[in-house]
């Protein structure tokens, strides 16, 4: 516990929040003169964002050409000699599947509604998790508090390495693996930066409207979800969207927990690095259709980011300045 | 009068308590069984599985140091464990000194507000949000086949792909490393330089400091814990980062590209019954190796780093 308290009065509590409740100090206009630094800098990051825009460009067109045209050609326009192949897309669907051990096949659609009952699922119990737990530990003046952001802290700083073991073993015998509730069950840990983030939000409230709701007899319950709880809605939504898009992406945990109900991400990784079995052979995918596989995972997740990045892209930072 | 109104007063409060305690109590039932199961437990359990075997009869049983000394053996028979180290040591120092700088003065630029930085922004944390394994295998066939093609149409010359060559293969992916990992760390640090008062960097700019010597001296100390935090935490990931390599190669990267990461994910990804506790008391001993480095550096830091007050 000295630990805990030597962290806690060095870092301030890790003070966590994000724009929408909190706006920053406007930034001053100062008369911007080109100085070399910022100069050098754009130009290093407009070389950045061309680097990332050419392959991923670059992958999209190849994705659409047919073998006689990538063997020719692996930089060229598409449409030369075999045109535009919205076969390799055919293809892709066809075979974007995965056999379990179980001999059952989840073709796209079913590891679509398995990512979304992971990551939506798993998204939402976490948060609601760390939201209550930061909401009694931040609004109750009581020992508990303290103990609680206390061991947060702790834990954080604590360099596990290697307990997957140990928790695959447990989520085996507990009849967790292969399991979408059991997933979510081990996502409703409130240990994390974003109990923190909640936690600074919660205790920077003022007591008066929970007091005046006490008062005309609201209970805690109440006070809770129909008081506070508006009150960090905002970021209770933006810190849902992080981790649905963290959770979506993931195909390391599902490989490990989830590998007979595959997900979107999982499904990809085995169309890249497998062949599939089809009738009369196998059928082993090629880089077009790879890419075009790439494509087909990137776009949804695409349209919600450009959908959504405003709110992804909130003022979220962490740490108070040193005393 | 006063002693009944101040006996009213403590049992209502104590009735408050009550209540209070017993929402407390509802509320975090679920969250503490379930902290006390997957954190307590699973480390617990990573601690007992450390000294114990898998039997024929389907039980763990006691073995002492029976899997400390396989762990030896394979840092001193096989070699895999410490050209892991060495490639870990690698990435580690990579992104330390190279990605952590360049983060840092994205984020200033951004913070500042110059051209661009809407655009500049969103492209950094761009590959936070799509799949790592999509960028990675579009970078990867690009590096492979793209670049290759580019430069024999631009210089007439051909050359190897840069991830089949042995040559270019680890510096390929050390740079993909470095150029896909922005994201979280622009996020925080320029959301960190933000919260920095207005009226400091005032004083600075009515002291004449140039934007380097701003930099230095007031955005470094402003963000300062947040990067003492980020530091901190990767010495847990020097164990952990797998150098993207499982999404590069699946779980048959060549032997001298793994990391202990690598090693660790495709090991226990393979385990059976009778392996996990090898993977658990290889996993214990690399806690141990990184709790002091942790808690050292973090003490380190605080000592010595800047300081809003000097």
């Amino acid at each position: 516990m000295e630990e805990v308290k030597n962290l806690q009065a060095q870092e301030v509590a890790v003070a966590v929040e994000t724009a929408p409740e909190q706006p920053t100090v406007p930034q001053k206009k100062y008369k911007k003169k080109i100085s070399p630094l910022f100069l050098t800098l754009g130009i290093v990051l407009g070389i950045y964002v061309i680097t990332m825009f050419i392959p991923l460009f670059w992958g999209v067109i190849q994705s659409f050409k047919g073998p006689v045209d990538w063997n020719g050609d692996k930089i060229g326009f598409v449409g030369k000699r075999q045109g535009w192949m919205w076969e390799n897309y055919t293809n892709v669907f066809k075979y974007f599947k995965i056999t379990t051990n179980q001999d059952v096949s989840y073709g796209l659609p079913m590891m679509f509604l398995y990512s979304v009952l992971y990551a939506l699922g798993g998204a939402v119990v976490q948060v609601t998790v760390q939201f209550i737990m930061a909401y009694v530990s931040a609004r109750f003046r009581y020992k508990f508090g303290t103990f609680i952001v206390g061991m947060v802290i702790f834990c954080m700083a604590l360099p596990i390495v290697g307990s997957q073991a140990a928790s695959l073993s447990l989520a085996t015998h507990m009849g967790l693996k292969n399991n979408i509730l059991g997933m979510w069950l081990m996502k409703a840990y409130f240990l994390g930066m974003y109990f923190l983030v909640f936690h600074a939000q919660l205790k920077a409230f003022p007591m008066d409207f929970s007091e005046a709701a006490s008062i005309d007899g609201a209970g805690n319950f109440t006070i809770m979800w129909r008081i506070t709880f508006p009150m960090v809605r905002n970021t209770y939504l933006t810190v849902i969207l992080l981790l649905f898009v963290s959770y979506w992406n993931d195909y390391q945990t599902p490989m490990l927990y989830l590998p007979e109900k595959p997900t979107l991400a999982l499904g990809l990784y085995y169309f890249m690095h497998e062949s599939h079995r089809v009738a009369g052979g196998v059928w082993t995918p090629q880089t077009p259709h790879k890419l075009g596989a790439c494509v087909v995972v990137l776009v949804p997740i695409l349209i919600v980011f450009m959908l959504l990045h405003k709110k992804l892209l909130g003022n979220l930072s962490m740490g108070g300045l040193k005393e | 009068m006063n002693n009944v109104i101040t006996h009213k007063k403590r049992s209502g409060l104590r009735q408050r308590d009550i209540k209070n305690w017993i929402f407390i109590g509802i509320m975090s039932a679920i969250p503490l069984i379930q902290f006390a199961i997957f954190y307590i437990y699973v480390n617990f359990n990573t601690i007992l599985l450390s000294f114990q075997s898998y039997t024929d009869s389907g039980k763990y049983v006691f073995n002492q140091f029976a899997n400390f000394k396989k762990v030896w053996q394979e840092v001193a028979g096989t070699g895999v464990l410490l050209v892991g180290l060495k490639n870990s040591a690698i990435l580690y120092a990579v992104g330390t000194f190279i990605g952590t700088p360049l983060t840092l003065i994205f984020s200033y630029y951004i913070y500042k507000k110059r051209p661009f930085h809407k655009t500049f922004k969103i492209m950094l944390f761009l590959p936070s949000i799509i799949s790592s394994l999509v960028m990675t295998l579009v970078f990867l066939y690009f590096a492979n086949y793209g670049i290759p093609a580019y430069w024999e149409k631009i210089f007439g010359k051909e050359i190897e792909g840069l991830t089949t060559s042995l040559k270019t293969r680890m510096p390929t992916i050390l740079f993909y490393c470095v150029w896909a990992g922005f994201g979280t760390g622009m996020l925080m640090y320029s959301g960190a330089m933000n919260n920095i008062s207005e009226s400091m960097v005032e004083a600075c700019h009515l002291d004449g400091a140039s934007n380097i010597q701003e930099f230095w001296y007031v955005t470094m100390p402003g963000v300062f814990p947040t990067l003492t935090t980020f530091l901190t935490t990767s010495i847990a990931a020097f164990f952990t980062a797998d150098m993207m390599l499982f999404a590069f190669y699946g779980d048959s990267a060549e032997g001298f590209l793994w990391t202990i990461g690598y090693y660790l994910f495709c090991g226990t990804k393979k385990a059976t019954l009778s392996d996990y506790p090898y993977y658990a008391c290889l996993g214990l001993i690399l806690t141990l190796i990184a709790m002091p480095f942790t808690f050292g550096l973090r003490k380190l830091l605080f000592r010595f780093g800047p300081s809003t007050e000097r």
